[in-house]
């Protein structure tokens, strides 16, 4: 993917930079607003990383120019402001998510990951399919190899939000704030504890559909053609 | 000096009063000596009137009759008629003589015994067949009347605008020395002293209105500082623990790591340890973004019930892991205006805190309730409790009492819990429950 990098400070975004490289992006960096917003302005990216504080234009005012000139490339939002009103000022801008720092390499990679594939989320999907898991929306029911699955609703939420993202990296932080609305950290194991019992549910007798991916978060996807 | 505004104040003030009394002194000149010099005049020219009536009925010897007849008959020796012929001589009245100026003039007469100087106002008319009549009466009175009414005049505008100008001087000296002794109680202010007061704040006008209303400000921007005062102190205390700690660790890394495994265990374990200051680090700017207050502005319509029923569900998997029994008591469709994400999180780190501190086996109720105007958030527990004393300490940043050693946390959660109160308009308050402890969130329903 390309990749714009907008952020002023040298040692973070040689550190975002190098991290998104070696994931086999190609990362164009800018340091000032002002450097950004042309970059942001001429050249089609994939998804857009702005700091949202920068010398004039900050992050938000890139997005508003880009947005107003209908630029509609998925946009992530650094910030150090974590607080419903900063969030919903970003999202106002125009921004599709936000992340405060710090945070782990990991989340960063995840976001932007889920940003890419955005636009298939958007499709009205009325079933998920995964390898023999398969979710019909309408019905509310599960079922893996034929078998139906009981689900409780919260643990309904969250497989189809891994099922949506069905091979993509997502991050407890991006499983809070999807499944349970929760934008701060409930310090509890709360993620934890539902992916184990799904896991219980979904992956008793089969090969494994859910993984953890260490130091990042989870993964749901097909097994390998070689082990299936 | 115009740069005071007491003074500028002073000077329109005495303007205004100029102003007033020029109109007043207007209308006392209009309605006394100027009303005299009318009266005085109309008497005058009522009798040339008659004179000319008399001449034009009966001829000039009926003129000259009634002339002398006037001049013989006036006791009081101030009225005074002159008649004279087409050649200036006399023909009748008791004036010696007077210039032939047809209109009003006045002539003076001079000085004789038993009588002083007049001057004699009077009215000229020349009259068919070359008479002239002059007919006046002494003025010396009504110029004594006009010069005592201007004098009188003169004074009292003189004495209202020093008056003016006194009463302006008095009050803004007073104001002056108000706002100086503010300036001064200010200047104090900015060079360090925040405990310094503006005088003056309980004296019931604009200036203690406004000394009150800084002297609030400075009370609050007190508080802030002290706070800031003490938080800077326990973060300083704080960090440098667990920094220190990993600065060791990675000294004695460097000793002893042998291969790749010692060095990738090392590095993960540095990880953890940074990512611990962050999360402090995290937890203090959030508890320093929500007591700036700021954040009122994304204040919406937040549905408490299932705002905390949520919560509840999401500790319900690790209090059943800890041997608790979580139990919620809320009452359904109680909304109020908020912060969602930091109500939520407030009760969360209650939840916590009632799940990490007491022991298995402990019974943790969840309650929401409202009473008129008040909304309650109760986490209760049946666990050991905490004593009084150690109690009025909770919700102190970096707490930990020594009761509660083994429970880890940085005593941040509390911390934010109360400052979520705080910005929502409540407070947050702990109490005995007999046994156990009680946390309160007791917040306005508006």
């Amino acid at each position: 993917m390309k990749l714009l990098l907008v952020e002023d400070d040298a040692e973070t975004r040689a550190y975002i930079a190098r991290g998104l490289t070696e994931a086999g992006h190609l990362v164009d960096q800018a340091a000032t607003g002002k450097n950004g917003l042309f970059l942001a302005a001429s050249e089609p990216y994939d998804v857009m990383i702005l700091d949202r504080m920068l010398p004039a234009p900050d992050g938000l005012a890139i997005l508003r120019t880009i947005r107003a000139s209908g630029v509609k490339t998925p946009v992530l939002i650094l910030t150090t402001r974590s607080l419903v009103a900063d969030r919903v000022e970003g999202f106002e801008a125009g921004a599709d998510d936000y992340l405060i720092k710090p945070f782990a390499f990991a989340e960063l990679l995840a976001r932007v990951h889920a940003l890419a594939r955005r636009p298939a989320l958007a499709t009205e999907a009325t079933v998920l399919e995964v390898a023999d898991l398969r979710m019909e929306l309408l019905k509310r029911t599960v079922t893996r190899a034929g078998k139906p699955i009981i689900l409780q609703p919260r643990e309904f939420r969250l497989l189809e939000f891994l099922m949506r993202r069905a091979g993509q990296v997502v991050t407890r932080t991006m499983l809070l704030e999807g499944v349970w609305d929760f934008h701060f950290d409930p310090q509890t194991s709360v993620v934890e504890t539902h992916i184990s019992r799904l896991r219980a549910k979904i992956d008793r007798d089969a090969p494994a559909l859910i993984h953890t991916v260490r130091g990042a978060g989870y993964v749901l996807r097909a097994p390998e053609p070689a082990a299936a | 000096m115009l740069r005071s505004t007491s003074l500028r104040v002073a000077f329109a003030s005495a303007g205004a009063v100029l102003v007033a009394t020029l109109a007043a002194l207007a209308v006392v000149w209009l309605t006394t000596a100027s009303f005299e010099r009318r009266t005085f005049q109309a008497a005058i020219a009522a009798d040339v009137g008659e004179l000319r009536a008399t001449f034009a009925l009966a001829g000039p010897m009926a003129l000259a009759r009634a002339v002398e007849a006037r001049a013989a008959s006036d006791a009081t020796g101030r009225n005074f008629w002159w008649l004279a012929d087409a050649r200036d001589r006399p023909v009748a009245g008791n004036l010696r003589s007077a210039p032939r100026n047809p209109g009003w003039q006045t002539i003076p007469v001079p000085e004789r015994p038993g009588r002083s100087a007049l001057r004699v106002l009077g009215f000229g008319a020349e009259f068919p067949g070359g008479l002239f009549l002059f007919a006046g009466r002494d003025a010396i009175e009504l110029d004594r009347l006009e010069q005592g009414v201007i004098r009188a005049l003169l004074a009292s505008g003189a004495a209202s605008v020093l008056f003016a100008l006194g009463a302006g001087w008095l009050v803004a000296r007073s104001v002056g020395r108000r706002a100086a002794a503010m300036n001064e109680a200010l200047a104090e202010v900015a060079a360090g002293d925040l405990s310094r007061r503006l005088p003056g704040d309980d004296v019931p006008d604009e200036f203690g209105r406004l000394a009150a209303s800084a002297n609030t400000m400075l009370a609050r921007l007190e508080a802030a500082m002290r706070g800031l005062q003490r938080v800077s102190g326990d973060i300083a205390h704080d960090l440098r623990t667990p920094l220190s700690r990993l600065r060791n660790r990675l000294e004695a890394t460097l000793a002893t790591a042998r291969d790749e495994t010692d060095w990738r265990a090392a590095t993960e374990r540095a990880i953890a340890d940074c990512d611990e200051v962050l999360k402090i680090f995290a937890a203090i700017l959030r508890i320093a973004e929500i007591e700036s207050g700021a954040r009122r502005a994304g204040f919406a319509s937040v549905d408490l019930s299932a705002a905390l029923a949520d919560v509840a569900e999401a500790f319900q998997p690790e209090a059943e892991t800890s041997g608790h029994h979580l139990g919620t008591e809320i009452a359904q469709g109680i909304a109020m205006q908020g912060d969602r994400a930091l109500l939520q999180q407030a009760v969360s780190n209650l939840l916590a805190n009632a799940l990490n501190h007491t022991p298995s086996g402990t019974r943790v109720r969840l309650g929401l309730f409202r009473a008129g105007p008040r909304i309650t958030i109760e986490v209760a527990d049946n666990g050991p409790g905490v004593a009084a004393e150690s109690r009025a300490k909770l919700g102190t940043p970096f707490l930990r009492l020594e009761e509660s050693r083994n429970g880890g946390g940085h005593g941040l959660g509390l911390a934010l819990a109360r400052a979520v109160a705080e910005l929502h308009g409540g407070r947050l308050a702990f109490a005995d429950a007999s046994p156990g402890l009680v946390a309160r969130l007791d917040l306005p329903a508006e």
